[in-house]
This record gives C-alpha cells, structure tokens and sequence, in this order.
C-alpha cells in the first residue's frame, strides 16, 4: 500500500433532481481525489448532499453529469460509463456501508444469505469457497459464526452494522464509502464500529469515504476533511490543519458550532444568521453569501472558485482577508 | 443483545415462521381456517358427502321441508333415524304438505353402497356408489330439504360447492397473475409505462361492474358444458377485478424501490431481475397471500349474484348461485323458507375468507 497511489478521482459530479418544475441541485459540481489507504471525511449540515455524493459515487444512484475515475492497474476508468463487461470488473471495487442498519438488511434473508449474496453475482466461487469466504469476513468482522443461520430481526443494531460490514467487504473493495456508518448505534457501541473500521482499513488498505455530521468522530477518523454546503464543496484540506484553522467562513462557523475537547481550541462561537437556503433555490453567487458577515458585493454576484490556497483547497473570495483580520 | 431473553428459535425463525406464530393468535382466523378446510374437503368428497347426485330428482318429495334427524323414539335412544313422511295437500294454500310419521322408523346407514345416490366417478378416476349416509329403504333424509323437483338442497350445495369453491380459485389465481404482472411493470419501469397503466386501471375500474358482468355473459353462448360457462364467467371477473392487486402491486413497489437494502442489492451487483425475484416480490408476497384470501369471496360474490340473475349457470348444473335461483319469488320464501338455506354456505364462506384475510393480513408484518 502506497499512501499516494490515487484510486479514485471524482470529477464535476453533479446531481440534480426534477420533479415537475422545481430542481433541487443536490450536488453541484464536486470534484477530489482520493489516495489509496486514506480516510477522507465529508462533513456538512443535514441536507447539503453528502449522501447524494457518496450514492453517486457507488452507483446507488445515477449522477447528472460528472466522472466517478477509478485508478486500476494503471488504467483510469469512468466507473460511472463502464460498460457492462467493465462494470463485472469494477463494481467490487467501489462498496458501502449504510447508516441505518435496520433498512439495509433484507429482513427476509438469513445473516449468510446477505453476507454472501454479492459473492452470487461475482465469480463463480463454489459453495466451499462462498463458505469459506464468509466464515473468513464473518471472523473478521467480529460475528459468530453461529448467527450465520439467523434472520436479521434477531440482532441489536451495532451486530446488524457488522453484518453490513461483512456484506460490503467480501468482494475486498478498494474504496468504501461509509454514510453516516455509525450515526445510529449507541455512543458505545460507536466506538466498538469505529475501531473495527479502522482495523479493517489497515489490514485491508482500504479508502474510505466517511460521510457524517459527528465532528468529533470525522476528526478521530480522517486523514482529510472535505466541507460541504448546498451541494458544493467549500474547503478541502488535511484534518488537523483544518480543524485548527479553518478559512471558510462556513467551516468557521461549523466547527465553533461543535464543542471540541481540546484545551488548545479557542474559538468564539459563531452563530450562523440568515434563512437556512435550500438547493431548490441556491442564492446567486456564493450560496453562503446570505449567512456570511463578510459577504461582499462580488460574494453576492459569482460563486468563487475551488482553489489551492496555502495546501488547502477552498472556495472563498474572501479567505485572504479573513486571514489577516 | 436487544432482545433478551426470547426464545432461542426466535433468532433462527423465517418471515413465515414469524407470521404463522403471529397468524395462530387470532383466534376467529384459525376458526375461519378450519371452516374452509372442512369446506373444501366436502367439495373434494362432494359425490361421497352427498345424498343425491346431480341428475337426481325424487318426485314424490317436491319441496319438501328439512326432515329432522331424531336419535330418540319414544325416550329410547336407537341412534340417528328420521321419520316416514306423511303428503297432504293444505287446503288453505291448495299446496301439498308434508309431515313426520311417528310410527314409521327410517335408521340412518353409514358408508352404504347407496340405492338413491347412484354411481359417480371420484375425481373423474374411481367409480363407486359409496355414499357417507342414507336413510334405510323406504326412508328419506333432506337436511335441508328439497326443490321444487324433488331435489334434495343438501346434495346440491355440497355439489355445487365443487364450482363454486374452486373456480373462484383458478379466477383467484389469474387475477392475481395479471395483478402482478401489470403492476410490477408499472411500479418497475415508472414514467411513461405507468402513467398508461394507471389510466387503464382507472378506466377499468370506473366501469359499473354489475351491468359489464351482465353484458359479458349474455355473450356467452348458453350450448357451453356448463363447466365451461363457469370458467368464462370466472375469467370474465378476473378481468374486471385485477386493478386492486395491480395497485397494491405498483405501490410496493414503489415503496420497496427506496429502501436501503434495495440499494444495497444494486451496489452488491444484484441485476435487475434479482433484486424483483430475490427482494422486491418476497417483500410483498406476503400482502400478495392477503389480497389473494380476500379476492376468493369477492368472486364467489360475483358468480352468486350472476347465477342468481339467471346469467351463469343454468339446472340440472348447479353452483351456489343457481340453488339461490329459486328464492328471487317472494312466494317461495314465504312458502319454502328453507330454500334460502344455502344462502347461509355462500354467507359462511365469504366471512370466513375475509376473517382470514384479516388474520393473514394482521400477520403479514411479523416484524411490527
Ligand atoms: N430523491 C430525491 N428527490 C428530490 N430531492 C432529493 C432527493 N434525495 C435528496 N434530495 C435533496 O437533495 C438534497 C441533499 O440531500 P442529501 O444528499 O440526503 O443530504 P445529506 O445527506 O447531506 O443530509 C436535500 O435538499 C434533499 O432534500
Ligand atoms: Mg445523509
């Protein structure tokens, strides 16, 4: 495992949702790259887009426009255009692990039916080896062996998280994107799916894309940060730099709105004014602009572009002002 | 573990395992399941269970009333016997009467290579003239008494049962599989494909039903077997009555097309045609079996009511809608009040199908 190889490129995905009139631009225009092994976290308030991104990017829905590239053995692929032949070769590449672990189990289907039923699609492992591969990702994730003949309903949520583990990792996936993977479980039980995660990540070089508004556990858990905000992508950069100086106004005000247990973070709390805008109707220019105290005549004209700025990325006219305030 | 300390079967138990725990709970289900069952196997051991065969008529017994079943003559009991009957014409109303004779005995015989019942062919395989009970020579016995040809009801309904209890069925079944079909198309492309199929549904439904069932089979052309009528008359009632199984059908679907596993199914690599056979149909299958329990009465319903307005079936053929034929007089009502006997199967039999569907439906969602 090399920690610059790049896996994954996502470029200009774009989602919009019609219906009738009304669009509802849920994702605009997102682009990252993520390097093999690494955890990069996307944080963002409820309803900015973050599960559309990471469905997107598996395929659970179908993107508007944009390029989900995967990087295989030299070769760059658009995951989103495979074609069918591709799609066999690629599709255990990219998995997920979902929030609620209690509708992502066929309730109908025993636990070794819905470890194994992606094994029915790929390959043609025989039964020996469909056993042996779930008794393998069943130990793995830490399930015994004897719930394999149970029936979901038998199971509290953090077990039902391990079985969607399991189901998402036996076809040894390069890139896994985990939505709000551990939102629902006690905080206890949190931690137990976290660590698991993380050792998962480091036997199995694992990229995993963790989406969730827990800020405390985005930190403990990723390598970078990506800040959303209706559909966008507003600053990009390495966890603890960011978390210590954020430089979007945004990010300011998300992170002082979370109270952070170290000693060293001061930060005044920055309540956040205005009407909370809707992707339905994204304001003109920066769509932060009607929130943001230092919104200036050219915020309110043209959306600012994503730039590298001091080994971070952001979208913000006024960055180097803030900075010197 | 969230649950603690339920049984350990619960862990291994299956949906169905789940919803039979939850069915046997409702107790007038399990009664009306029962009912059905013993129904139904009348219908199977219909030429055995009855008396008379169809072609059958007594003359001599023309609108008679149910004979009783006594067990005891004179305060001794001799086991189940019925009176000789005595024919006398009520000068009041000039028709012919009939009352018990208390010095003639007729025992009932069980299992009697019958004289009055004749030959018939069991399930269209074994011949035989075994009959379940028969009144000794000279006897008769009509639990519910006779038509106006001398036919013993009792036979007719049990004969008639075997249409009237298993057509439905075959209608049940293509209701139900142009119920699936057509809603699954609908619920699985959506847009435009849906949009067509559910103005069909709704100009399907908005036709009124009585008056189509009833132009429908004028259509059918009465030198058909009988046999024959009644599976048009079927087939012409699934084709009114699929647009409820269809609706449901589309529904879930659309409801079932969110849920996350579905999702999970995609992402797994599942193909289309996997994730409608492996999660989406066994997901409502069980809605399917209560639409199915509750489509069987609606056309039981149906071919009563066309048989009885004298569309369907014609005598000597008989169904439960021909036997109820002969009270649409007020007279025979008032004077043969026990034609509408029958009334009481066809009435049975449609509470307990709903009672069922009740409980079927009550356990369909074992996980609520
Ligand atoms: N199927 C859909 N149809 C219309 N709008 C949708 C649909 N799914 C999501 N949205 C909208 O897209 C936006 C982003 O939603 P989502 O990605 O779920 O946000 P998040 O996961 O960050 O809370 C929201 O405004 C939501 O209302
Ligand atoms: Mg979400």
């Amino acid at each position: 495992m090399n920690k610059d190889n790049i896996v994954l490129e996502v470029r200009n995905l774009t989602k919009t949702y019609e219906s009738g009139k009304t669009k509802v631009y849920a994702l605009s225009d997102v682009s990252f790259t993520a390097r093999e092994g690494e955890t990069i976290g996307i944080v963002g308030e409820s309803g900015c887009g973050k599960t559309t991104l990471g469905r997107c990017i598996v395929r659970g829905i179908e993107a508007t426009s944009g390029e989900v590239i995967l990087h295989k053995d030299g070769r760059q692929i658009d995951f989103l255009k495979a074609t069918k032949s591709e799609m066999k070769e690629l599709r255990p590449d990219i998995q997920m692990i979902f929030q609620d672990p209690y509708g992502s189990l066929d309730p109908r289907m025993t636990v070794y039916d819905i470890i194994s039923e992606p094994l029915r699609y790929f390959g043609n492992s025989t039964k020996d080896e469909i056993n042996r591969k779930v008794d393998a990702i069943t130990e793995k994730v830490g399930l015994d062996k004897s719930f394999l003949r149970r029936y979901p309903h038998a199971f509290s949520g953090g077990q039902r998280q391990r079985i969607g583990i399991a189901k998402s990792l036996i076809l040894n996936p390069k890139v896994v994107v985990c939505d709000e993977a551990v939102s629902a479980l006690d905080v206890s039980i949190q931690a137990q799916i976290i660590n698991l995660l993380e050792e998962l990540q480091d036997e199995l070089g694992l990229t995993y894309l963790f989406i969730s508004h827990a800020l405390a556990v985005v930190r403990h858990i990723s390598d970078r940060i990506m800040v959303m905000y209706l559909g966008k992508v507003v600053e990009f950069g390495d966890t603890e730099d960011l978390f210590k100086n954020p430089m979007h106004p945004y990010t300011k005000a998300l992170l002082s709105a979370a109270p952070i247990p170290d000693p060293d973070y001061k930060m005044e709390r920055i309540i956040l004014e205005g009407e909370v805008p809707t992707p339905v109707n994204p304001p003109k220019g920066c769509h932060f602009h009607p929130r943001c105290r230092y919104a200036t005549e050219q915020c309110r004209n043209t959306y600012p572009p994503f730039e590298k700025r001091n080994g971070r990325y952001i979208a913000c006219w006024n960055s180097g002002a803030m900075e010197a305030e | 573990m969230a649950q603690k300390k339920k049984s350990s079967n619960y862990y291994y138990a299956s949906q169905w395992t789940l919803m039979y725990a939850k069915f046997r709970k409702h107790k007038l289900a399990m009664a009306s399941a029962i009912i059905l069952i013993i129904f139904y196997l009348t219908a199977i051991f219909g030429n055995f269970i009855a008396p008379q065969g169809t072609e059958q008529f007594d003359s001599r017994y023309v609108n008679c009333g149910p004979t009783p079943v006594h067990f005891f003559h004179e305060g001794k009991f001799v086991g189940p016997f019925v009176y000789g009957l005595q024919k006398e014409r009520n000068m009041e109303t000039f028709m012919y009467e009939f009352s018990e004779k208390s010095d003639e005995i007729y025992r009932i015989r069980f299992f009697q290579q019958g004289q009055r019942g004749g030959e018939y062919k069991w399930l269209g395989l074994f011949e035989s003239n075994l009959h379940l009970f028969e009144a000794e020579e000279g006897g008769v016995v009509f639990l519910i008494g006779t038509d106006y040809m001398g036919r013993d009801l009792f036979s007719r309904v049990v004969l008639g049962s075997q249409i009237s209890l298993f057509i439905p069925i075959v209608g049940m079944i293509l209701t139900v599989f142009l119920g699936i079909l057509i809603g699954s198309i609908a619920g699985y492309f959506g847009g435009r494909v849906d949009n067509v199929i559910q103005r069909l549904i709704e100009v399907v439904r908005s036709f009124p039903q009585v008056p189509l069932w009833m132009a429908l089979s004028a259509a059918i052309p009465p030198t058909m077997k009988p046999a024959q009528i009644f599976m048009l008359m079927t087939i012409i009632l699934s084709l009114i009555s699929w647009p409820d199984m269809a609706r449901t059908v589309r529904s879930k679907f659309f409801s079932i097309k969110k849920e996350d596993y579905i999702m999970s199914a995609r992402i797994s690599g599942a193909p289309g045609s996997a994730i409608v056979m492996r999660h989406m149909i066994p997901s409502f299958l069980s809605y399917i079996i209560v639409r199915m329990s509750l489509t069987i009465p609606h056309l039981i319903v149906g071919e009563t009511t066309l048989s009885f307005l004298g569309l369907g079936l014609r005598s000597p053929a008989t169904s439960w809608g021909v036997l109820l034929q002969e009270t649409n007089k007020l007279e025979t009502i008032m004077f043969f009040g026990w034609k509408l006997l029958p009334m009481i199967f066809v009435f049975i039999t449609v509470l307990a199908f709903n009672f069922l569907g009740d409980g079927l439906r009550d356990a369909a969602d074992p996980y609520k």
